[in-house]
């Protein structure tokens, strides 16, 4: 059995896995190249060195494989970007005050505001296309590192 | 702040939001009939960025309640 472990394009290490077809699909999800991955087997790992890393182990959720790191960057851009949806749509609502809407305009502004300000204040995940939102951050993260 | 200026900076704010609401929205799970809605929506708001934004001076106030805008903003400034 081995660990492949895989590195950013800075060279730091990111996650690992030891499932030769989690590997496989975790570079094709994100078109990482083989050369950022270093095989090391088992019995050249030591102790220190498989605790160091075990939390970085990549997972299938979602539908893809994904690392802690990335599942944390998952869920703090899901709140940054939940956040700022509020300010900037509270805002905008604001703004409808300044323009001229027809009667038929208003009463599809007026339901657009009902609609959106209860999606914002809902607490629940599954207001999200999470699948969508995964496969964009995955490729942002991989884009930032 | 002067007229032009509270003007333009609407403008620009406008269309940042409305930028932002579209992302916000992609990333919703829409039944197709709520899609349907947030479309037109997304429509009609990016049609009256349009019109102000091409808008000279004397066609502004079709689009915009100017007097109320330029009100609110020197009152923010008087803050």
């Amino acid at each position: 059995m081995s660990y492949y472990l895989i590195f950013t394009k800075e060279g730091s290490f990111n996650c690992f896995t030891k499932d030769k077809k989690i590997l496989k699909k975790y570079l094709k999800e994100r078109n990482i190249d083989k050369y950022n991955v270093l095989k090391i087997k088992d019995r050249d790992m030591t102790e220190k060195l498989k605790k160091s890393i075990e939390y970085e182990e990549i997972f299938v959720s979602y539908g893809v494989c994904m690392c802690a790191s990335e599942e944390e960057y998952l869920f703090e851009s899901l709140y940054t970007l939940e956040n700022e949806a509020k300010y900037y749509i509270e805002t905008l609502i604001r703004y409808f005050k300044y323009l001229k809407f027809s009667k038929k305009e208003e009463k599809i502004v007026e339901s657009f505001i009902e609609k959106i300000i209860n999606i914002i204040n809902t607490c629940d995940d599954e207001k999200y296309n999470i699948d969508k939102y995964v496969q964009r951050i995955i490729r942002n993260f991989w884009v930032e590192e | 702040m002067a007229k032009d200026e509270i003007i333009k900076n609407f403008i620009k704010d406008l269309k940042y939001n409305i930028d932002v609401l579209e992302n916000f929205i992609s990333y919703l799970n829409l039944s197709e009939k709520d899609k349907e809605f947030y479309d037109k929506v997304l429509k009609l708001l990016k049609s009256k960025y349009k019109n102000i934004k091409k808008s000279n001076s004397d066609d502004l106030g079709k689009h915009l309640r100017l007097k109320k805008l330029i009100k609110d903003n020197k009152k923010d400034d008087d803050r």
